[in-house]
């Protein structure tokens, strides 16, 4: 029976491990597109809010993964690191809300409601001219008659 | 089983430190877009920006640093938190930090 489970056990790493270099591999070949992951809404211009949130949690996550990997048990996150990405998150939320509360930038379109401009450009259009009148001759005057 | 859960801590954290390495790699060869970072609205340079990213990255170093050199996540003294110890004074910093990207937020909209 334990040998049962172990082998279960090992099989759920594996294919974890497995998921895990999939990922890996599909944002390498661009199968997964990450190059707008700092980009904020609509707009071309990367968030330093975002680039915040990222930091924060590869560090946070990576520094409590080495741990866990040198005690060889889970670590409990401390009050610090909570607070650390607390305040950077409170921080875009905030941010997020002056930007709104002032009208200076537009609300971030949702995917449902986003809207899409289109630029239709001009082409040459087969236009039927009517075809050239003959010059017509000017009118002689009438002679008058008393 | 211990053996296995260290296999997994290994496995999740060799995913993390790759993961990190590939967007740190694209970030700095300009392939994940970072134009506009550091300036604001109008395209301009804002320095409550330039501060607040130089904030960042050094409270992630001492973070890091003091972490890695203790072995263990530096810890709040119990009761009232001491005002030199690492994790307070590392929270102070960039809350004021971001107290003034946020303050020269509002202050440019006004």
């Amino acid at each position: 029976m334990e040998a049962t489970s172990h082998v279960v056990v090992w099989g759920i790493i594996v294919l974890f491990g497995a998921l895990s270099a999939l990922v890996l591999w599909k944002i390498h070949r661009n199968e997964i597109r990450i190059d707008s992951i700092l980009v904020e809404g609509e707009s071309a211009k990367a968030s330093l809010s975002r680039f915040q949130f990222m930091f924060f949690t590869f560090l946070v996550g990576g520094l409590w993964l080495f741990l866990c990997v040198k005690r060889g048990e889970f670590v409990a996150l401390p009050d610090s690191a909570l607070i650390l990405m607390g305040i950077s998150s409170g921080t875009y939320v905030l941010s997020k809300g002056i930007a709104h509360g002032s009208g200076a930038a537009p609300p971030e379109a949702s995917p449902a409601t986003a809207t899409r401009t289109v630029i239709i450009e001009p082409r040459a259009m087969p236009v039927d001219f009517p075809p050239p009148r003959p010059p017509t001759a000017p009118a002689t005057p009438q002679p008058v008659r008393d | 089983m211990p053996g296995a859960a260290q296999a997994l801590h290994i496995v999740l954290a060799t995913w993390v430190a790759a993961l990190a390495a590939l967007v740190a790699f694209r970030v700095v060869t300009r392939r994940i877009r970072v134009a506009g970072l550091l300036s604001d609205a109008r395209r301009r340079i804002s320095p409550e920006r330039v501060q607040l990213l130089i904030a960042t990255l050094a409270v992630g170093v001492l973070y890091a640093t003091t972490t890695l050199r203790a072995g263990a996540f530096p810890e709040t003294p119990p009761g009232m938190p001491a005002l030199d110890s690492a994790p307070t004074l590392l929270v102070a910093a960039l809350g004021g930090s971001q107290g003034l990207y946020l303050l020269g937020k509002l202050f440019r909209r006004s």
